[in-house]
């Protein structure tokens, strides 16, 4: 059974991207269209990893870290951030929200994988 | 009156004035000069009357102003919605066909993956080493096959070739045969002799009477001795015949046998040989294209990446689209603000002097969003880890 990751988007062609460059390096992918979907899935369903956009609907990925981070479950997870962002500020706050790591879209689904295998193997 | 009528009215009483001050008595233009003085005065009370009552000539400007923020207003959201209407049609069709794509080139990346799934495993079926449940690999078979056949031509030259042996052989016993039966006719021909010298002894013993008797019987019992002798030369000459007949047909067996062609054989051999060495080829040849076959499959996995990498256009197309719509909002909101101020204060001087501070502060505001995309190519963005 292959690790489990949470991917949440709004876009629902860069949740299909994520999932198909992960289940065919045989990755589980749960998908998630914005923060607070993400949480609820996240909790329904412990995962390895959470890849998140920031900016969404509802609650961005910002929150959603922070939120994570609250739960006992996600104190030691690693969470990505993939996002359009690229700022310094905007990192910076990432990384004091919990952020395991910072990915700038569009991304290179092989590039995609080796972060991925980097940090839950 | 109109000013151009006024402007005609000064000059033609300037001409006159200029005229009698010229040409009549000092009497007439000083009315004149006065007559002038008095029309400048009036001149001046009409522009001065202006000053005087400012209320009725800003009432239907204002008027026309407010109908025209009202205007622009009303224009300008109409437009607005359709110009956002279009950006959400735009989005909506970016979204159906970029999904489309994307889905396309995960099934694409799948096929891809049992493609090269499949071209590895002709490839390790056709070189592999080791002894699977499968038994021997296709170049294991090809060898086996090529010394069996081998092994198979090498035994029946090697039969030939003692055949050939074989047939010298009984060459030797049929000439050791035919000496026996020549010596047989001369024990034949010693045992006639006897037999003659036999006869001669009995009739010697015959005539030398009684005292030969003795002889007589001995020289009966030398015939019968050499009747036998040449009975048994008989029969073994019978049994030597056979031999020799058994050795003639054997002779031939074997002579047929060693005188085979062997040129079949060996061009058997070399077909065989050559047949082998041609499988082999095909079956490299089919390797290769195998592992070719798997190459090119790995470009078209890299290809579909970069295709899913620029194809993430879309989400940053969709946020500069929003941000776009939120521009136009601002604009919105700016026309409104000016229009509602302008429409609120009562002179028009301080109408603009609202207006403009209306302005600066929506300005500001919209100093203050944040710009989600600032990409400005679909190259891959940068990684980095905490």
């Amino acid at each position: 059974m292959g690790k489990v990751v949470l991917t949440v988007d709004d876009s629902a062609s860069i949740r299909q991207m994520v999932a198909f460059t992960l289940k065919s390096a045989g990755y589980e992918v749960v998908e998630a269209v914005d923060g607070e979907d993400g949480l609820s899935k996240a909790k329904a369903k412990v995962a390895d990893l959470v890849l998140t956009d920031q900016n969404m609907p509802k609650m961005d990925g910002l929150t959603l870290i922070k939120s994570l981070r609250g739960l006992p479950d996600y104190r030691n997870k690693p969470i990505l951030m993939l996002t359009t962002e690229s700022s310094d500020a905007m990192k910076a706050s990432g990384k004091a929200a919990g952020a395991t790591g910072w990915l700038v879209k569009p991304f290179d689904p092989q590039k995609l994988l080796e972060v991925v295998k980097k940090v839950i193997g | 009156m109109s000013s151009a009528k006024f402007v005609a009215l000064i000059c033609i009483s300037a001409l006159l004035v200029g005229l009698t001050v010229w040409f009549a008595d000092p009497v007439w233009g000083v009315l004149a000069v006065i007559a002038l003085a008095g029309l400048v005065l009036l001149i001046g009370l009409r522009n001065g009357g202006g000053q005087v009552a400012p209320v009725d000539a800003e009432a239907p400007l204002r008027g026309e102003l407010n109908g025209l923020m009202a205007d622009l207003e009303r224009e300008e959201k109409a437009q607005v919605q359709l110009g956002i209407q279009d950006m959400e049609r735009v989005k909506e069709l970016l979204r159906h066909a970029i999904d489309e794509l994307v889905r396309r080139f995960g099934d694409m990346n799948a096929h891809i993956q049992s493609q090269r799934d499949l071209a590895i495993s002709i490839v390790s079926a056709m070189s592999s080493h080791e002894h699977g449940a499968e038994g021997v690999s296709f170049s294991e078979f090809v060898l086996n096959t090529s010394t069996t056949m081998e092994a198979f031509v090498d035994n029946t030259v090697n039969t030939s070739r003692i055949a050939m042996g074989l047939v010298e052989t009984m060459e030797a016993i049929d000439h050791e045969v035919n000496a026996i039966i020549a010596i047989l006719s001369e024990i034949e021909s010693i045992a006639k002799q006897t037999n003659l010298l036999a006869l001669n002894a009995a009739i010697e013993a015959a005539r030398a009477g009684e005292a030969g008797r003795g002889f007589a019987v001995v020289a009966d019992e030398v015939r019968a001795l050499s009747q036998r002798t040449n009975q048994f030369s008989q029969q073994i000459r019978g049994h030597m015949d056979g031999v020799h007949g058994s050795l003639v047909k054997a002779h031939e067996s074997i002579y047929s046998v060693a005188s085979m062609d062997m040129n079949f054989a060996l061009q058997s051999k070399q077909r065989v040989q050559s047949t082998m060495t041609r499988i082999g080829e095909i079956n490299q040849g089919m390797s290769q294209s195998a592992r070719r076959i798997d190459e090119s499959a790995e470009k078209v996995a890299v290809e579909v990446n970069a295709a899913v990498t620029a194809l993430q256009f879309q989400d940053m197309g969709n946020q500069l689209i929003e941000h776009a719509q939120q521009r136009i909002n601002i604009v919105t909101q700016m026309i409104e603000g000016i229009s509602g101020r302008i429409r609120q204060s009562g002179q028009l001087s301080d109408a603009l002097l609202q207006a403009r501070s209306a302005l600066r502060e929506s300005a500001q505001q919209a100093a203050q969003g944040n710009h989600p995309v600032k990409q400005k190519s679909m190259s891959s963005g940068d990684i980095e880890l905490f």
